[in-house]
């Protein structure tokens, strides 16, 4: 059977991208050496790419809209009876569409930084290189490896309806999830190819051009990292947030380096500082963004002969050692002649933290890289397979953080070049006193929902403390501006700091203090935890079978009464046919001081039900803190600088 | 400017101690249950104390009792190891299902392998396709902690 025209253009779109991509790549290299109008021949090639990359999405989104199952990929993500929106966001549900989505959004970044056109001749050129490299070898993946246009390998074989999105991803925040981490990875392209272009023609402006990228991937990234998050939470039902998965830290390795990368280009934009220090930051970022896709995607973390059965995998791991050769290469060849200027006299300078910052940023780095891929080089290196767990990050990470965080609130009060004046002494006193009484509060707060007053954790503790540090000083430095313009990338990033320590406060509660027990309820028996001032009773149960919903269900009504309210919650076991494994849906009491949820653990019989209950103080300041920094990010986005 | 280089690479040297210290702490040995038959039963290899190990639930062996739960976790070459666990079980476990779990084996006691932990593959796969039992040998190692991992 044919496959439908707009199916068929999409296909066809697939090899223009693939074609046109390649081009620009080898019209971008002449442009170096040759003529220099080669490299605005190389940037009409790539638009044309990126029409091709149209082309494909509208094809794929035509197919799942129309349910044509003969293509396989909408059989295998997709169904009948899905709501639309998941029918669009069924787009990047599996690898080839993924893949698609990478290559549509370095075309549409790509397009729009050249569109503002301050790059010329070899300029340009130099710029396209990286983002036509990768948009030829993500379409060369889809053509020969994994295409999501291609029909059955069977002849003529339709399936009657697709299998379909798994009921977990059904969700809000895990549609826009993964995207908003393509969104950045994608983003770095455009600063990485702009230090490229610096390494191969000297571009003078290549960190102010970079510059909103940077933010924009940051956001992106950000935003990413916590909706996957705030997914875990609310839709796997057990109460954690964050699991140390080698896929959650494919999305954390990155963040990390491009955060050091966006501080440290402060140095330079204020005195020409550690330029090849940028440059060797933003072609790591770039890097990890690729190899944590390829870790997630071959799976050599569990064993490296498993990855061996994946072509994908090979492709992927030539491209990565071709990038980092060929990046790194340039880097080194050009290490004596890249300017650079990296005076310190003044200890406690701004651009000393800066370094810091760095420093620890990359320690950071360093133990989530280490840690994730620790199974790889063990594997390699003795042949024995070992597993790194949850309690190494938990032992590496915090104590490379709290630096950070301290130094975090300390930084913005320095001085460029100088001695810190008046202003950081001023507002260490200040700082100070209130450090102690958030300190005070939150203690306070903490032994009225039945914690001891006297924190045991250390993290906690300094926390709480540079919670009410930063926010005073910061008050005041707002209050001072008074007249003057809030809306600055300065004012924007102190919104950020604020937004982490209030995450960062609420990251160290739930770990710390989190309370997890089982209890066994049937109807109308009542269950207390004093010590929590917590009671908890189970009112009915009922099977649900509706017909519309395409699940059936085992849901129980239970009061929580705690903090001198009550409220009733639904904990519900949902059964979505052979096809899936059940889901665990939460019942949640929450106000900011802490969540309290409970979930179906085991229907023993009948009448009798176990549940786990879980109550993890603070745990709302996750969330809220994430909104902080992303409002403080939109700021600087948009704000003067 | 000395002084900045001193501290600077004083914290590197703590972090890469921290790092290397930490690792050599946490990684627990993995191994699959055929290598569980060949190489930890019979003596050839003599396993940390606490080890993991992966593979899929065989279909049939899940006998679930008031105390706990008892299965079967195999691997493509029929590597068989019986395993115990006290613990609530995550949602996606079930027959067929990748696995993989950590705890202790007592050897006085037929070599039935006592797990206070159970991790299921992560769900950041969207389609069916991607739970093939054979493909589940090469994507486990990566899971949603059953919740007593601490």
């Amino acid at each position: 059977m044919n496959p439908s025209l707009p199916v068929f253009l999409g296909r066809f779109g697939l090899w223009i991208l693939f074609s046109f991509s390649f081009l620009s790549l080898l019209f971008s290299i002449c442009s170096l050496k040759l003529n220099i109008q080669w490299g605005t021949i190389a940037k009409r090639a790539f638009s044309i790419s990126f029409l091709g990359s149209i082309l494909a999405v509208f094809g794929l989104e035509y197919a799942l809209f129309n349910h044509d199952f003969s293509v396989r990929y909408v059989a295998t993500v997709s169904s009948k009876s899905q709501p639309p929106a998941y029918l669009f966001s069924a787009w990047w549900g599996s690898l080839e569409g993924s893949l698609l989505l990478w290559a549509f959004l370095i075309g549409l970044f790509c397009f729009m930084a050249c569109l503002k056109g301050k790059l010329k001749g070899p300029s340009l050129g130099a710029f396209l290189i990286l983002p036509s490299a990768t948009s030829a070898f993500f379409a060369g993946l889809m053509l020969y490896f994994a295409n999501p246009l291609a029909s059955f390998p069977q002849n003529n074989f339709i399936p009657l309806d697709g299998i379909g999105m798994n009921p977990l991803l059904q969700n809000p925040g895990m549609a826009i999830h993964p995207p908003l981490l393509y969104l950045g990875f994608t983003c770095i392209t455009i600063p990485a190819s702009y230090a490229i272009c610096h390494l191969l023609t000297r571009e003078k402006n290549w960190i102010k051009l970079s510059e909103r990228w940077t933010s924009l991937a940051w956001l992106f990234l950000t935003a990413g990292i916590i909706v996957g998050s705030w997914w875990a939470y609310y839709e796997l039902g057990w109460g954690g947030w964050w699991f140390w998965d080698p896929v959650e830290n494919a999305s954390l390795m990155p963040w990390l380096l491009l955060t050091a990368f966006a501080h440290s280009i402060l140095a330079f934009k204020a005195r020409k500082l550690f330029n090849k220090w940028n440059l060797f930051l933003i072609l790591s970022s770039y890097g990890m963004t690729l190899v944590g896709t390829f870790i997630t995607r071959s799976g050599i973390i569990t064993s490296v002969h498993a990855f061996s059965e994946s072509n994908l995998g090979y492709w992927f791991l030539g491209y990565i050692t071709i990038y980092l050769i060929t990046t790194f290469g340039l880097l080194g060849w050009n290490w004596d002649k890249i300017e650079n200027k990296s005076d310190l006299e003044e200890f406690s300078s701004k651009e000393n933290a800066i370094l810091f910052n760095n420093l620890l940023f990359l320690g950071m780095f360093v133990a989530v890289f280490f840690g994730t891929t620790w199974p790889i080089f063990s594997e390699i290196a003795t042949g024995e397979k070992v597993s790194v767990g949850a309690p190494y990050f938990e032992k590496t990470v915090p104590p490379i953080l709290m630096p950070a965080l301290i130094l975090m609130s300390i930084a913005p009060w320095l001085s460029w070049k100088r001695k810190a004046g008046e202003k950081l002494s001023l507002y260490l006193r200040l700082g100070f006193f209130g450090g102690v009484a958030s300190l005070l509060f939150f203690s306070y707060v903490r032994s009225s929902i039945g914690l001891t007053f006297f924190d045991t954790s250390w993290e906690h503790l300094l926390t709480t403390f540079l919670f009410g540090f930063t926010l005073v000083p910061i008050c005041y430095e707002f209050r001072n501006s008074k007249g003057k313009s809030f809306f600055t990338s300065y004012h924007g990033g102190l919104i950020v700091h604020m937004g982490v320590l209030v995450l960062a406060l609420g990251a160290t509660a739930s770990v710390h203090h989190k309370f997890q027990t089982d209890i066994t309820l049937t109807n109308k028996k009542t269950e207390s935890l004093p010590q929590y001032g917590l009671k908890i009773e189970q009112i009915s149960q009922d099977f649900n079978n509706q017909t519309g919903l395409n699940y059936s269900s085992f849901s129980t009504r239970v009061v929580i009464l705690s903090d001198n309210s009550q409220e009733i919650v639904n904990p519900e076991k949902r059964d979505y046919g052979s096809n899936w494994s059940p889901t665990t849906e939460m019942g949640l009491k929450s106000n900011w001081k802490r969540d309290i949820t409970v979930s179906i653990s085991e229907i023993i019989d009948d009448s009798r039900v176990v549940y786990r209950l879980t109550v993890q103080p603070f745990l709302k300041l996750l969330w809220v803190g994430g909104i902080i920094s992303v409002i403080g990010f939109l700021i600087v986005l948009k704000g003067k600088r | 400017m000395k002084r900045t280089i001193y501290s600077l690479s004083l914290a590197f040297i703590a972090i890469v101690w921290l790092v290397f210290s930490g690792l050599k702490e946490a990684s627990l040995f993995f191994y699959f249950p055929i290598e569980v038959n060949t190489e930890i039963k019979t003596g050839e290899i003599e396993p940390q104390a606490r080890i993991r190990i992966g593979g899929f639930v065989s279909p049939g062996s899940i006998e679930t009792s008031e105390e706990g739960v008892l299965f079967t976790l195999t691997d493509d070459e029929n590597g068989l190891v019986e395993v115990w666990y006290t613990g609530i079980l995550p949602d996606m476990f079930a027959e067929g299902q990748g696995a993989v779990v950590e705890g202790v084996f007592d050897n006085d006691i037929d070599w039935i392998f006592f797990a206070d932990a159970i991790f299921v593959k992560h769900g950041e796969e969207y389609s069916k396709e991607h739970l093939d039992k054979s493909e589940m040998k090469e994507k486990f190692g990566s899971g949603i902690p059953s919740g007593t991992i601490e």
